[in-house]
């Protein structure tokens, strides 16, 4: 085998594969948003730049030069990506991973052109932040930055080869040359930088003067320095990364690369067709609380990453249901196993979302005006109606969007009956009742918080009870309408529209009521329409 | 390459002449924690076809992906004395993997000069298209494979590995989706490269596989291999 064949095979390959997929781009770039008008918006992009930066007058007095603080940022950044490295910064797709990393090729070769795919991007970030930094400097500290692009984009290079130096230091096991010689110049490497970097704080913050020519050499010295000798330090790190990268990949592939490579993959598709569905307006956040299905997909995705058992089991499971149990108990059970088995950090956001959801559907519905009247006589009565503090029924309408947004992520994995012989009537019930059981549970520690931060006292359950009833029924009816506008329509319940339907429903009876001045109708109606959905058969 | 060097690449040379195409020890493979593959310890021998069975989940796509080097293992994999992971074993094994891996933007005839390139066998490219046309896609070689049948997607990952004359071959399920005729082609082609020397090892569950193939049975059961 010879080295130049073996790269004329990679060279084949990107030439067809990157050159057909270019075109494809350009073509589908073309047709859906046409090259004029990108060509028009960059116009006028360059356009606004250079107005903006001729419009930046210098400051009457200038600021203090942060050296001490980019010196802190700096050293943070550094100290991030020394201590990562779990998971490699690049890998290979399927198609690659068996037709090269199999193959008799230099695995240097393999990645080469990922690799300066991804140094080109840290590169262009390093450079954009660079120029805004020159650009900013005369006007803001009175001194110029010419060399802080250049400075920047070679950090950002040096960055990405420490990351993957020590991803190949963690991923060998044991003894091994390529572990001991990537841990060997990464921390080489890393620790001149972050050495430099605390001497710049500290002689910063001591408020002791550097001399001219160190203070050139030092890391940053491109920020702060009008001076090219500021890209020594840096090109130095480069060349010495650079030359580390390439020695970690000249013979065999880091040992767990393969199937990191495999499951990133598989993330990396997630996330593109989550970006498209959220493109095609088919998605959408749910307050971060959307896609329960794609959340679990990703929990396990990460868990086989890093070959945690995860992977291959569920963290947490509750108890199945019984084998006879009705067609609702397993739908409910699913539901509440997705959202049972979410990380618990994500577990505890969702709880403390959907206690704020309730708390202010109750303050919408009238409890916070009881309260005050309990605690101060004099204040006027409240009407009794869902029309609350939160400014009547518009308050109702808002409070029930924020209800409905919480409840897209309490609902569950889509359930499509297809040919299953499951009623419409069974589906709804199932997949809303982990949600139910939990809003209306949580009405009780938010009836708490806003007795205590609506008054000194506690105001009487009796007087109190109306509200809270209207307040369940108001969830009652946002929950439901939710899930039976979503499956009916074909709209992901965590996309605004059904959200936006199922608000307004719910508000319905206390903006209708109220300006008729039949306010004290709102809670009947509720729970005549809560009725009316719930029986709906979509 | 010429016809020699070739020959000389079939049959191994120097230190890996005398060393077998495989020889585990005490070989382990987990993933999440779960031991899939326990204590595998085999010799597979030049000139060797040998079938490895056992039930879904047995554990014989991860113990060929952890003998050529795609997860980490325990114990030890030496693939012609030579660590599996290395470029000096990658040089000698050609893998087919159960779902082919195939690029949907290269036609069939240039997947062929591609993958000889890759492997540096400039014969190899003629012998992946007499492949290609004795499965009967002689017609579709410059297609886009996208557009295939999983058969034909399959009957091209085989002509790849078949047109490259490696020392060893594995493969993994590699008779699914094939019709009988590629079926039986298959077989033959494989009986033929163990009767030149060459070292086979497939995965597969058909019993007929085995009255086909009169291979050397390997079978693992939950983890462990018999045979």
């Amino acid at each position: 085998m010879t080295r130049a064949a073996s790269a004329e095979a990679v060279h084949y390959l990107r030439r067809r594969t990157v050159g057909r997929a270019a075109d494809s781009y350009r073509r589908w770039i073309g047709r859906a948003v046409g090259w004029w008008t990108i060509l028009y918006l960059i116009f006028w992009l360059v356009v606004f730049a250079i107005a903006g930066v001729e419009t930046l007058a210098p400051l009457a007095t200038f600021l203090p030069t942060p050296v001490g603080v980019l010196a802190a940022l700096a050293s943070l950044v550094l100290l991030a990506a020394l201590a990562g490295g779990r998971s490699p910064t690049l890998t290979l797709d399927r198609r690659d991973l068996y037709r090269l990393g199999l193959a008799p090729q230099q695995p240097w070769r393999v990645l080469r052109w990922r690799y300066s795919v991804k140094q080109a991007a840290a590169a262009v970030a390093g450079l954009l932040v660079g120029a805004v930094w020159s650009l900013l400097t005369p006007a803001l500290f009175g001194f110029q930055a010419w060399y802080a692009a250049p400075a920047l984009a070679l950090l950002a290079l040096v960055l990405l080869d420490l990351r993957w130096l020590r991803y190949v230091g963690h991923a060998h096991h044991g003894e091994h040359p390529a572990k001991d010689a990537a841990n060997r110049d990464s921390l080489v490497v890393g620790g001149v930088l972050l050495a430099a970097l605390v001497a710049v704080g500290v002689f910063h913050f001591a408020a002791a003067t550097v001399p001219d020519t160190l203070a050139h050499f030092q890391p940053l010295a491109g920020l702060t320095e009008n001076s090219p000798w500021a890209l020594t330090l840096p090109l130095l790190a480069l060349l010495n990364t650079q030359l580390a990268v390439r020695s970690s990949l000249r013979n065999e592939w880091p040992p767990r690369f393969g199937p990191q490579s495999l499951v990133l993959s598989q993330m990396q598709a997630l996330r593109a067709s989550q970006v498209l569905t959220l493109m095609a307006g088919i998605g959408g956040g749910g307050m971060g609380l959307g896609g329960l299905s794609d959340d679990g997909e990703r929990r396990r995705l990460l868990d086989a990453l890093h070959d945690r058992p995860g992977a291959t089991k569920p963290r947490r499971s509750l108890p199945l249901p019984p084998s006879h149990a009705p067609q609702w108990q397993a739908l409910a059970w699913r539901t509440a196993s997705a959202l049972y088995r979410r990380p618990l950090v994500r577990l505890g956001f969702t709880l403390l979302l959907a206690l704020l959801a309730v708390v202010a559907v109750l303050a919408a519905s009238g409890v916070a005006p009881a309260i005050a009247t309990a605690t101060t006589p004099e204040a006027p009565a409240p009407t009794g109606s869902t029309a609350g503090m939160l400014g009547g029924a518009l308050g109702v309408l808002l409070a029930a969007l924020f209800l409905a947004r919480t409840a897209s992520g309490l609902l569950g994995p889509y359930f499509d009956i297809g040919v299953r012989p499951v009623d419409p009537l069974t589906r709804s019930f199932g997949r809303a009742l982990p949600a139910l059981a939990l809003l209306v549970v949580l009405l009780v520690p938010a009836t708490l918080l806003l007795t205590r931060f609506g008054g000194a006292g506690a105001a009487p359950l009796g007087e109190l009870l109306p509200f809270v009833v209207g307040a369940a029924s108001l969830i009652g009816l946002v929950v439901l309408a939710l899930e039976k506008y979503s499956s009916w329509s074909g709209a992901a319940a965590s996309r605004i529209e059904p959200q936006l339907v199922a608000a307004m429903l719910a508000a319905l009876p206390a903006l209708l009521l109220g300006a008729f001045g039949m306010g004290d109708w709102t809670l009947i109606t509720q729970f005549l329409l809560l009725g009316l959905v719930a029986i709906i058969p979509v | 390459m010429s016809a020699n060097s070739s020959r000389q690449q079939a049959t191994g040379s120097g230190h890996a002449k005398e060393a077998p195409p495989i020889q585990t020890e005490e070989l382990c493979v987990s993933l999440g924690g779960v031991n899939i593959v326990e204590d595998v310890t085999f010799v597979l021998k030049r000139g060797e076809l040998a079938l490895l069975t056992g039930p879904n989940g047995a554990g014989k796509s991860t113990l060929l992906r952890a003998l050529v080097g795609l997860l980490p293992s325990r114990g030890e994999i030496a693939l012609f004395g030579r660590p599996n992971g290395g470029m000096s074993a990658r040089e000698r094994f050609v893998f087919v993997p159960d779902e082919p891996a195939l690029y949907e933007d290269l036609t069939l005839r240039e997947h062929a000069r591609f993958n000889a390139l890759v492997y540096s066998e400039p014969t190899a490219d003629e012998r992946a298209v007499r492949w290609l046309e004795e499965f009967g896609l002689g017609e579709k070689i410059d297609e886009f494979p996208g557009t295939h049948s999983r058969g034909m997607r399959q009957k091209l990952s085989l002509s790849l590995a078949l047109a490259l004359e490696r020392p060893l071959t594995l493969l993994d399920e590699p008779f699914n989706g094939l019709d009988v005729e590629a079926q039986e082609q298959l077989a033959d082609a494989l009986r033929a490269r163990a009767s030149a020397g060459g070292a086979v090892l497939l995965t597969g569950h058909q019993k007929e596989l085995a009255d086909r193939l009169k291979p050397r049975h390997l079978e693992l059961r939950n983890g462990l291999l018999h045979g």
